[in-house]
């Protein structure tokens, strides 16, 4: 039959089908996978002696005047500059001077001055850190998930990433992505934030709507007074309004954010605003009712707009 | 009887660093990936999009919520990216020189592209899949997500409109 050879390519060759192929086949595809960076970085061989020299290098612009915080330690640790070791169960505190932690093997950390960090755990299958107050700046090459630090107010979940996470002294924080993905996360909260992207967080609410840093002033406020302050359908609106085709970010995380009534817009708009996602394989009333496979497989085709 | 890995193995395997694993994703969906810029861009530059679409996966690959939907969205961000290379070539004069690693296709074969892209964008990207990389449509089902009936129905609705449309050209 015909038609099998044109679906399969089994049974009798149609004639134009097998002409078609002849003619168009020169154009099939026959490169090799470009090359795959290495998922971890490359340090050098004497990695440890430039970590050294860069310490050495920091020390004179005023690095190193951090403190270690009490008992005796014990176990696994992080290196912390020269001379200084993170114990499980230490908190570090860095005053007036910065300090460089080596985060594992999977990475390095920046710690501001007036920060206080302790390590909590550090195993192969996750290092977890509490940050009280301050600032870090995470590089970490791993795979997802391994490096967590916890906030007073959110989680955050290392995806592969480079980013800078804050927190003031209230226990409030935001997040700002420069590479790959880290979420933010509560029990029932959930903001994951991609490259160029913010994240606010509050104490005793949790994790906001992520953005784009390039996003409108107007879109960006709205969603700030949404989140923290009242949820009014106004700002849900301007929110709408202002966003473009890569703020459906945002648009998506409000949808678990907003009523109920309000979701069905915030999809629609995403329609208009994503015209070339396979909408069609889209439940919008799987979306609006939260369910996990929907959302995860919206999430998915809405991220090559991000 | 042995078992093909499946493409969610892969993708958690890329994601720690797995050369071996990222190298037969490629393999498995390189021709996807062509097929659809064959659709949307001009051959001499579809091979060099193919790699920044691959480049592009992987960078996005840790957001990848479900494994198993690698091929749908793959095929998003091939859509993308076609449409990317468009908006920043459309003022760009071509340069006449060769200067492409694979040399500009022939008249007649020119002209089959050009019906096929006019034709609906799913007949198109199935036809191409089909006739030009040489795919079955069982395996164009496994890799873009459909259904083989809807496979099926691609390939022989898209395969009418092509001949009606070829067929009205050659007898000019």
């Amino acid at each position: 039959m015909k038609d099998d050879y044109l679906f399969d390519g089994t049974g009798a060759p149609d004639p134009e089908v097998k002409d078609l192929e002849d003619l168009l086949s020169g154009l099939a595809y026959d490169g090799e996978a470009p090359e795959m960076p290495a998922s971890r970085p490359q340090k050098p061989a004497n990695s440890r002696t430039w970590f050294l020299v860069a310490i050495a290098a920091m020390t004179l612009i005023g690095v190193g005047a951090w403190t270690l915080q009490e008992k005796a330690p014990t176990g696994p640790s992080w290196s912390c500059g020269a001379d200084c070791e993170l114990f499980v169960g230490q908190w570090l505190e860095t005053g007036a001077d910065k300090a460089l932690v080596e985060v594992a093997d999977i990475g390095d950390m920046e710690v501001s001055p007036w920060s206080r960090l302790r390590l909590l755990a550090t195993s192969e299958d996750e290092h977890r850190l509490q940050l009280d107050k301050g600032h870090i700046h995470a590089s970490v090459y791993a795979p997802p998930r391994l490096l967590i630090v916890e906030t007073p107010s959110a989680t955050a979940v290392d995806l592969g990433c480079e980013y800078d996470l804050t927190v003031d002294d209230e226990g409030s924080g935001v997040l700002e992505v420069h590479s790959g993905w880290v979420s933010l996360e509560l029990p029932d909260q959930v903001a994951v934030v991609p490259a160029g992207a913010k994240a606010f967080t509050r104490t005793g609410i949790g994790p906001g709507t992520p953005f784009f840093t390039d996003a409108s002033v107007e879109m960006r406020e709205a969603l700030e007074r949404f989140d923290f302050a009242g949820r009014a359908q106004s700002d849900l609106q301007i929110a709408i309004t202002e966003a473009r085709a890569r703020d459906t970010l945002s648009l998506f995380h409000l949808v678990p954010r907003a009523e109920m009534a309000d979701r069905q817009l915030l999809i629609d708009r995403m329609k208009v605003l994503t015209p070339w996602v396979a909408w069609q394989y889209i439940d919008d009333d799987a979306v609006a009712a939260l369910d996990p496979e929907a959302n995860d497989l919206l999430f998915d085709l809405l991220t090559t707009a991000w | 009887m042995t078992h093909e890995v499946t493409d969610a193995d892969l993708v958690t395997r890329v994601s720690s660093g797995d050369r071996e694993a990222f190298a037969e994703l490629h393999t498995r969906y390189c021709r996807m990936v062509h097929a659809i810029l064959l659709s949307r861009v001009r051959p001499q530059h579809a091979d060099d999009l193919v790699q920044d679409v691959f480049v592009i996966a992987l960078e996005k690959l840790s957001g990848l919520r479900d494994p198993n939907t690698f091929g749908g969205w793959l095929a998003q961000i091939t859509r993308n990216r076609a449409t990317d290379h468009l908006r920043r070539t459309r003022n760009v004069v071509e340069l006449p020189s060769g200067l492409s690693t694979r040399p500009r296709p022939s008249a007649e074969v020119a002209q089959v592209l050009r019906a096929m892209a006019d034709l609906p964008d799913t007949y198109t990207e199935t036809l191409i899949m089909r006739l030009v990389e040489g795919m079955t449509g069982p395996e164009i089902a496994k890799r873009t997500g459909m259904t083989p009936g809807s496979v099926r129905v691609n390939l022989h609705r898209g395969m009418a409109l092509l001949r009606e449309r070829l067929g009205i050209e050659k007898t000019r």
